[in-house]
């Protein structure tokens, strides 16, 4: 048969084309990506087209002091950061030490303490009331604060320490697992080209691992930006608390939207710090010989100022918090067993699970949606929806609660004009708007793991699966869901645990008299009591833990994890 | 059931990798397409597989067609057998369940037998439970092909199939796989860009060149013997390429004057010797094949009684040949060094001059990339 006769015969084959297939994928990923876009859209929206202009009047009045506080607080917690994380990281992966092994992974679980936790405690210990300054009163026999000069913990500096504490693992996890990647051969060299060993950290090891350094930092200031608890706890008026501030206390959302604006200019410059740096970090990956650093035993003063510079963050940022919330949760067993406990507590895991489903759902298709035709749309629209995790809580609020609001007024007037009934509210001030805003929030989070888990496929299992008939939606099910299960469930828990921490967009978008762990803890402490806010802070730290042992597992087996993985398909 | 693509073009943007391609196998049949890495020949088999979407052409399983310009068989309704370079197994199915995956249409007890016949076929028996992490490279093969024929396949296609195993395992793997497509009777369509595997495996070959285009169609034997294109012709191996004038029937070459009787003077020429072609005689031994291998017939000859003296650069043994690598003595800067194959041994710094002679079965020349 030739092939005139085959173009002949055109009718017999099957009609359901190729294409069909994965534009359903597309069209579907391109409909989700485009509703996780709305609330950032509609943030940059309010920016082009102020409605409401009452920026003459911020600009003449409270905008310059949110500005330099939110720029000081930025750089004070970089600065603080930059020096924990990064020495700490060197240290770790350069000395030979009793107990590295231990610091090694523990020095990231101060990321499981909000840094409004820590600050209210370690505000109950240290204010005038507190029992260091009642211990020194009583040693020196002081009796009123004009007697003797106290740092005021609840200041711009307080809330500098107190997020440094917190946040710093972020740069010595990224710093850390640079260090480790870099060939020793390189310092090597460098020795023998007559660098000493301070030289050669200066002149190579920290350049090498800079771009990983900068994204860590970037990722500080992120956190640094979204904070509300701490800086409304301190009265330290940043950007954030000045969107509070318009929003609740001044009743006047435009502005609000338009403080927003500013902060996304912020953020705007640290997502573009954050890509440059992970551009760059390509390019300093050039050996695949990789010889690991051997660590150089420590003695004497030496040994002390190591285990000093390892001890004092862990024990600030981990111990002494944690000791300090058991104490106190134990003050309050009653309470904490209490039926308000029980319900902000049933309501943290509902809202956070759900969010996690969701997440992880939406995370699935996206990722897959790229994996079954990148095109650079698709590309473009799924990494903008991923944005939310820079944007902080309180901006994405306003970017949600403005559609949300449009719509259920929209349906309302239909609702009336057709069936003469009113809606009322539909979607505004429910859980269903609050866990939109986690989804939109921590997507990042989810899609970031599953696609990297699915990168790791690769495409030709998908061709092989294919021609063994089955359809792109099967092949999900069957090859890929059971080969990446376990990024999902760390994907998931990821977003659970960020769920139960969150604080500023809760505050704003909850229900009425809904109380979650993070909004209990944030009330108690603006109350100053501090005994009853222990027990759900201790809550949210405990399930805080789990992704930080997580964490410290993945950098530890990071490369018999991959290993595995390539062994299956080589 | 054959496998037919005609009329095969495809671009990525604006980069043509596949022009106007045809590609008939019938029923039984093992078609190699050889190529080098990055011509079109892996998008050809996506497109046959239904990977790829067609873009212009037909795509024809026996009488149906599966693509054409209206309507496109997907992938999973095609029944082709797919193999790839890395195997591709499921990671996280045993072998069993891998061989499995593409017999979802038959009932449990027809399916174990299925999967029981496949892998005795490969050998693989024992091996059911073994997830592939565990296989070696030739095992993983294996359970490769006995997945991609479990489902009985009209049309295999193969992607570059022996190229993730070493080498002692590749000649094995390679006669094994020969024999199970052979019994098997399906169609086989495989790509490859090594072609010493295009020889063994193909009963047709073509070549692939680097802008998408067949050079040329043939039996194996036809294809190594009669290259049609210089490219063909130096895809098989490093063969010396030089470039002259004809002029009195003749073309001059560094290594002596080569008879060209039906091209007109001035014609610009490609010469291409094989390595095999050059034998090289040290003064006062006798060159042992240059005798015997006399049977020119309509090959060109060259006018190298004498031989042309040489001065020998480096010789690196290949085991049963040795590659020697000369250069014309005397020769000026710009004529770049040759290379050969000598049967046997070679001494690096031979005791007399060494003489230059070329075998004429192995010289092409080619005008405008048209054989002469």
């Amino acid at each position: 048969m030739n092939v005139t006769q085959a173009t002949a015969q055109i009718g017999s084959s099957t009609r359901s084309g190729l294409r069909s297939l994965s534009d359903g994928w597309t069209i579907t990923s391109i409909i989700i990506a485009a509703l996780v876009a709305i609330p950032i859209i509609t943030v940059i929206g309010l920016a082009l087209s102020p409605e409401e202009n009452i920026w003459q009047h911020l600009v003449s009045t409270v905008l310059p002091r949110y500005v330099r506080t939110t720029l000081a607080l930025m750089i004070g917690v970089g600065i603080g950061t930059l020096i924990i994380g990064v020495g700490t990281a060197w240290i770790v992966t350069t000395c030979k030490f009793p107990g590295r092994k231990i610091f090694e992974w523990a020095l990231l679980l101060p990321l499981a303490i909000p840094a409004y936790v820590i600050a209210f405690l370690y505000t109950d210990v240290l204010e005038f009331a507190g029992p260091i300054q009642g211990m020194l009163r009583d040693m020196f026999g002081w009796s009123s604060p004009r007697d003797y000069w106290f740092p005021e913990i609840r200041s711009l500096g307080g809330a500098i320490i107190m997020m440094t504490l917190v946040l710093y693992p972020y740069v010595y996890m990224l710093a850390r697992a640079a260090f480790l990647e870099q060939s020793f051969g390189v310092l090597e060299v460098s020795r023998t080209l007559g660098r000493g060993p301070w030289q050669s950290f200066f002149s190579v090891a920290l350049p090498l691992a800079r771009p990983a350094i900068v994204i860590g930092l970037s990722l500080v200031m992120m956190e640094t930006l979204n904070d509300f608890g701490t800086v409304d706890f301190f009265a330290v008026g940043t950007l954030t608390l000045g969107i509070f501030d318009v929003w609740m206390n001044m009743n006047n959302v435009g502005g609000a939207a338009q403080i927003a604006v500013l902060m996304l200019f912020f953020v705007l410059l640290l997502i573009w710090a954050e890509r440059f740096a992970r551009r760059k970090q390509r390019f300093h990956h050039t050996t695949s010989r990789h010889k690991s650093m051997p660590r150089k035993a420590v003695s004497g003063w030496r040994l002390v100022g190591v285990l000093l510079a390892c001890g004092l963050p862990l024990t600030f940022g981990f111990l002494l918090p944690v000791a300090l919330l058991i104490n106190g949760a134990l003050g309050h067993f009653e309470e904490a067993l209490g039926g308000d406990f029980l319900a902000s507590a049933s309501n943290s895991l509902m809202l956070s699970g759900l969010a996690a489903l969701f997440a992880l759902a939406v995370g699935v298709i996206l990722a897959y949606g790229l994996r079954l035709r990148g095109g650079s749309f698709l590309t473009s629209i799924t990494r903008f929806a991923s944005l939310g995790y820079a944007i902080p809580g309180a901006v994405l609020a306003i970017g949600v609660i403005i559609p949300m609001a449009w719509l259920d007024n929209s349906i309302d007037a239909l609702a009336r004009q057709e069936f003469g009934v009113s809606t009322g509210l539909i979607m505004s001030g429910t859980i269903f708007a609050l866990v939109f805003g986690y989804v939109v929030r921590f997507l990042a989070l989810s899609v970031g793991a599953i696609e990297q888990s699915l990168g790791r496929i690769t495409q030709n299992i998908d061709g092989v699966a294919r021609t063994l008939g089955a359809s792109p939606s099967n092949i999900l099910l069957k090859v890929h869901l059971p080969i990446i299960r376990g990024s999902m469930l760390t994907a998931a828990l990821l977003v659970f645990v960020d769920g139960m921490k969150e604080l500023p967009m809760t505050v704003i978008m909850r229900p009425f008299n809904f109380e979650t762990l993070a909004t209990q803890v944030h009330q108690f402490a603006a109350a100053e009591q501090f005994g009853q806010a222990a027990p759900p802070a201790l809550a949210i730290v405990v399930t805080g833990i789990l992704p930080v042992i997580l964490l410290s597992l993945a950098i530890t087996h990071s490369r018999i994890l991959s290993a595995d993985i390539g062994e299956g398909e080589n | 059931m054959g496998l037919y693509l005609a009329n095969i073009s495809h671009s990525y943007g604006d980069n043509e990798v596949l022009d106007n391609v045809d590609v008939d196998v019938p029923a039984g049949q093992i078609l190699c397409l050889l190529g080098p890495s990055g011509c079109g020949k892996t998008t050809l088999l996506r497109i046959a597989a239904g990977l790829e979407k067609l873009q212009q052409g037909v795509v024809r399983f026996g009488e149906k067609v599966v693509a054409d310009y209206r309507t496109q068989t997907p992938a999973e309704k095609r029944g082709v057998g797919l193999m790839f370079q890395d195997f591709a197994l499921f990671p996280h199915l045993n072998v069993r369940d891998n061989v499995a995956f593409g017999l979802k249409e038959l009932s449990n007890t027809d399916r174990q037998q299925r999967i029981d016949e496949v892998l005795a076929q490969v050998n693989m028996q024992e091996h059911g439970l073994d997830f592939p992490h565990t296989l070696s490279g030739g095992q993983q093969q294996r359970v490769a092909l006995a997945r991609a024929l479990a489902p009985k396949p009209a049309v295999m296609l193969l992607d570059e199939p022996f190229s993730g195993l070493d080498q002692n395992m590749r000649i094995q793997i390679r006669e094994e796989t020969l024999g199970i497509l052979k019994s098997s009777g399906v169609a086989t369509l495989m790509v490859t860009h090594n072609p010493e595997e295009a020889l063994f495996m193909a009963d047709r070959m073509m070549v692939m060149g680097p802008d998408g285009k067949i050079l040329q169609e043939g039996s194996p034997n036809e294809v190594y013997a009669d290259p049609a294109h210089a490219y063909v012709a130096n895809f098989f191996g490093q063969a010396n390429s030089v470039t002259g004038v004809s002029k009195d029937g003749k073309v001059a070459t560094p290594l002596g004057d080569i008879d060209v009787p039906d091209c007109q003077d001035g014609c610009n020429l490609e010469v291409v010797i094989r390595p095999a072609a050059i034998s090289l005689q040290i003064d006062g031994e006798e060159p042992e094949e240059h005798r015997g291998r006399h049977k020119r017939g309509h090959h060109h000859r060259s006018h190298d009684t004498e031989g042309i003296p040489v001065d020998i650069i480096s010789a690196r043994s290949l085991g049963q040949n040795t590659f020697v690598r000369f250069r014309v003595s005397g020769s000026d800067p710009n004529v770049p060094d040759f290379h050969s194959r000598q049967r046997g041994e070679f001494p690096e710094k031979p005791d007399g001059d060494v003489r230059a002679h070329v075998r004429q079965r192995h010289v092409f020349i080619y005008h405008a990339d048209e054989k002469i």
